[in-house]
């Protein structure tokens, strides 16, 4: 349904000369013309935007943008969730992107902001995020359509060159340590499909599924990947100790750059992927692959 | 507390200015105080932005500090008095975890599809939040089976309180971004509130003052104990059916603003109390204002300590209100006698 | 005051039953408390004297059951009977720490409607209530400073200060030293000498004797009622205590003493 919604959003905006778009949440917002002071509340639209090429439009971002480099300047905004209402209206911006965060989008726009909310969580959805951003910042819509083809290139290749091996190299992805784990629908699960891998998560849990740390151990993974932020101590887990992913060294635990690309839903998804494709590369294989050299 | 250290009902008139002096001054300091500096303060006339900012997010959130102070310091004092103890916070009979419980499940339907989410940005968290107290005390009615029993009611308020608790946790855990989402709103902000949320905040604290200075006496006669208070001709019933309204609608407006915030309800009647020996209807004004003034100050001091980063509020009071009790208790201690 | 034909007695119990869980505390009383005069229920604990007085009142057992000069009680508002009948519990507390004055000036609210400030007549009640228990020098005084006794009166005072037709007492001697004990009991001599009913529950059995009228009372049901002067009276005052007690007269008074 949503996709329907975004096409028809797409084909309309692309037949007037006053832009109007729907966001991911519904709202119809109307563009006289391109914003000019734009501020991102988002990681991954920070990226896209400037992967875009419209870095300079940008006057503020929020404080988890990292990438690029420049944006770190201005980096003070509170997150998503909190943003720092006075400093963004200080900034005078003529556009908020935002993500899918509830009360922030409809307060901003209650103090006469245009608000566009957009947000991508699986692969397909990147497409139209990149495409929708395109239309905003009146680039041509084939810059982004090309951004996307490259993206999903790279991951293509990347699968090509890992053998193909059967039973397929049983993953298990930690997203934090409560634990949350990454399962098929959600876009680390895309990633790994697309791999070549197999989730130890069943696709019926869900996308981030908080989930009993029984089922690693029943399931036994080859490798176990984590992201940042869960700590290494991975043997004091009842249980865990005895994992062949544990016993065996092959657990990789990401860098915090590393996780950010693999955690971002974004233009850099990518290089995530190639993250993840070094990992089992180095471990999935009764002998190491090297990537570089194939 | 011995109480020639206190002040005498005569000299009500100064402390009642005193308070209101204090009120706008803090009032003064919840608009100079922003991650935007005092400057914006000062070119308020000359930039507009500076109005802007000025006008609609600093003065909103601090009136609406002062207003939701206001509404759960009032409740402290009536929940006080109505079940006679000096324990007894706004949210006793499970309005909080009603509230937390319904922003849970509105997160859930507005991060899916956008359809769900339009109806809801009608309705909103904070409708969602307010519903979910009003329902909450009702379902603690409902299980206490009417309002003739005090000890029932509050056993069936703690009841219903650790059930929603934990339907909220269940709800909030299925994922990470409700999870997140959850905890800022449990917290409390004032960061969202806006000028048409201060005028519902207005109206119900208009409307309950109103309500409980009728109820007052009632409370006033309820210190000799229930039979005497029935003797005397007090309609305890319906009493206590009205005031439990009041209770549901003050905590859910207050709550659908600025979240779970602990401790004003509780602290702002004790503070009176040991300043001043009052009747209930003087000690319920004076609760809401002691309690505007609470949650006005621990906003600026969120604003301030970690600036140009805020501090989620509840932290501040917890802190503030916290430290009151201890010095109390403390106080009392050393006195020999226990209050 | 209510119904037309003028009443002798000012409370009317009839077949009135008052149980709880199980165990019945009244079984089927029927008794009328005459007009004008003290009446005191005695019995050994347990026999439900203070249920018995929270039926006059109204606080207990079905209003159907009980009449106030004649009309029921289910009848009189809530408003109408606080103003007919003053209640002074059995160990009463108070909670805060307002002053005596404030206190007894609780015992104006029946005559207050809802946003009323009290009125010269409630202030002149509240002195004469005050000053009857000889508490009027304290009124300024925080009710948690004083000692039991003294706190004692001042709920007498809270009591007198409803200034209503009939008055129901439950101990109130309880922590009163002799002196004041004697001084209620005056007190309470004084009231119905102006025509007021007053109904107490004691347990010191002399200032009981003290009364017009005795009702007896055992194991939920009156076992007597009659003048305090007649034998008869006095016999079944012994037999209730198991005959451990004699009653004699000395100097024109009733005494009291363990056998």
């Amino acid at each position: 349904m949503k996709l329907i919604l975004i096409f028809f959003g797409i084909l309309f905006s692309s037949a007037v000369n006053a832009t109007e778009l729907v966001d991911d949440r519904g709202v119809l917002v109307k563009f006289d013309q391109s914003p000019k002071r734009i501020i991102s509340l988002l990681p991954s639209i920070t990226e896209a935007v400037c992967m875009l090429g419209q870095c300079d439009r940008l006057v503020g971002v929020d404080s988890f943008s990292n990438y690029p480099l420049s944006v770190r300047a201005f980096s003070n905004l509170g997150s998503g969730l909190q943003p720092n209402i006075e400093r963004i209206l200080a900034l005078k911006p003529d556009l908020v992107l935002i993500g899918m965060s509830p009360r922030a989008a409809e307060h901003l726009r209650s103090l006469g902001l245009k608000v566009f909310s957009l947000e991508a969580k699986k692969y397909q959805d990147l497409q139209f995020f990149l495409e929708k951003l395109a239309i905003i910042l009146d680039v041509p819509v084939k810059q982004a359509e090309h951004l996307w083809l490259n993206m999903n290139e790279e991951v293509g290749k990347l699968a090509s060159l890992l053998p193909v091996v059967e039973p397929k190299i049983k993953v298990y992805f930690e997203v934090s340590s409560v634990p949350y784990a990454a399962g098929p629908e959600s876009f680390i699960g895309e990633t790994l499909k697309r791999l070549g891998v197999e989730n130890i998560i069943p696709a019926t849990l869900g996308e981030f599924p908080k989930i009993n740390p029984e089922l690693v151990v029943r399931s036994n993974p080859d490798i176990v990947m984590l992201s940042e932020k869960s700590p290494s101590s991975l043997t004091e887990r009842p249980g865990w100790s005895g994992l062949k992913a544990v016993t065996q060294g092959h657990v990789c635990n990401f860098t915090e750059q590393e996780s950010d690309v693999i955690m971002r839903a974004g233009p850099r998804l990518a290089e995530g992927a190639k993250a993840i494709a070094l990992c089992l590369a180095k471990y999935g294989y009764s002998v190491p692959v090297d990537l570089a050299n194939r | 507390m011995h109480n020639h250290r206190k002040i005498t009902p005569e000299r009500y008139p100064y402390l009642l200015g005193m308070i209101v002096f204090l009120l706008c001054i803090l009032l003064f300091l919840g608009v100079s105080v922003g991650s935007t500096g005092f400057e914006t303060l000062t070119s308020l006339l000359s930039d507009p932005t500076s109005n802007q900012i000025i006008s609609m997010v600093r003065l909103p959130r601090s009136i609406g500090a002062l207003l939701a102070g206001g509404l759960l310091g009032m409740t402290g004092a009536i929940a006080q008095g109505l079940f006679r103890n000096p324990l007894a916070d706004p949210y006793l009979l499970g309005s909080a975890s009603g509230a937390s419980f319904f922003v849970a499940l509105g997160l859930i339907f507005f991060g899916g599809s956008p359809f769900a989410g339009l109806f809801l940005i009608r309705v909103g968290l904070t409708g969602a939040a307010f519903m979910g107290a009003v329902c909450a005390v009702c379902l603690t009615l409902l299980l206490a089976g009417g309002v003739q029993n005090s000890l029932r009611l509050l056993l069936s308020g703690v009841i219903v309180a650790v059930i929603f608790g934990a339907l909220s946790s269940l709800v909030a855990l299925s994922s990470p971004e409700v999870l997140q989402a959850m905890q800022a709103f449990l917290l409390g902000s004032t960061s969202f509130v806006t000028w048409s949320g201060c005028l519902v905040m207005a109206f119900v604290l208009g409307v309950s003052l109103v309500v409980s200075f009728s109820m007052s006496r009632v409370l006033d006669g309820l210190t000799l104990g229930e039979t005497t208070a029935e003797s005397l001709g007090l309609q305890l019933k319906s009493t206590r059916i009205c005031l439990i309204a009041v209770i549901s609608l003050t905590t859910g407006s207050a709550v659908a603003q600025v979240g779970l915030i602990a401790f004003v309800g509780l602290v702002a009647p004790h503070l009176i109390r040991s300043l001043v020996r009052v009747n209930h209807a003087r000690l319920i004004f004076l609760s809401a204002l002691a309690g505007a003034g609470l949650l006005l100050a621990a906003d600026i001091l969120a604003r301030l300590v970690i600036a140009p980063q805020e501090l989620p509020v509840g932290v501040l009071t917890a802190i503030l209100g916290g430290g009151y009790l201890f010095w109390l208790m403390y106080r009392g201690r050393r006195k020999g006698a226990f209050e | 005051m209510m119904s037309a034909p003028a009443n002798s007695f000012a409370i009317q119990i009839n077949n009135a039953k008052v149980s709880y869980a199980e165990r019945s505390a009244l079984n089927n009383i029927s008794l009328n408390i005459t007009k004008g005069k003290w009446t005191s229920i005695i019995g050994p604990n347990g026999a439900g004297k203070s249920t018995l007085l929270r039926l006059c009142a109204g606080l207990q057992g079905d209003p159907d059951c009980v009449r106030l000069d004649g009309t029921f009680l289910s009848e009189l508002s809530h408003a109408k009977r606080a103003r007919h009948i003053a209640w002074l519990g059995q160990n009463e507390t108070v909670q805060g720490e307002m002053s005596v004055y404030e206190l007894v000036m609780l015992g104006r609210l029946p005559h207050l409607s809802w946003f009323d400030k009290p009125s010269e007549h409630d202030h002149l009640k509240v002195i004469q209530a005050l000053e009857s228990v000889h508490a009027a020098a304290w009124k300024e005084r925080p009710i948690d400073e004083l000692s039991g006794g003294e706190r004692q009166r001042v709920f007498i005072a809270r009591a007198l200060a409803v200034d209503a037709d009939i008055l129901l007492m439950d101990e109130p001697l309880s922590s009163l030293d002799p002196p004041h004990q004697a001084d209620c009991s005056e007190l309470i001599r004084s009231l119905v000498a102006r025509g007021k009913t007053v109904v107490t529950v004691l347990h010191e059995i002399a200032f009981a004797l003290s009364a017009d009228e005795i009702i007896v009372m055992q194991e939920g049901r009156v076992r007597f009622q009659g003048m305090v002067d007649q034998h008869e009276t006095q016999r079944h005052v012994e037999q209730v205590f198991q005959n451990r007690i004699e009653i004699h007269s000395f100097k024109n008074r009733l005494i009291v003493l363990p056998v």
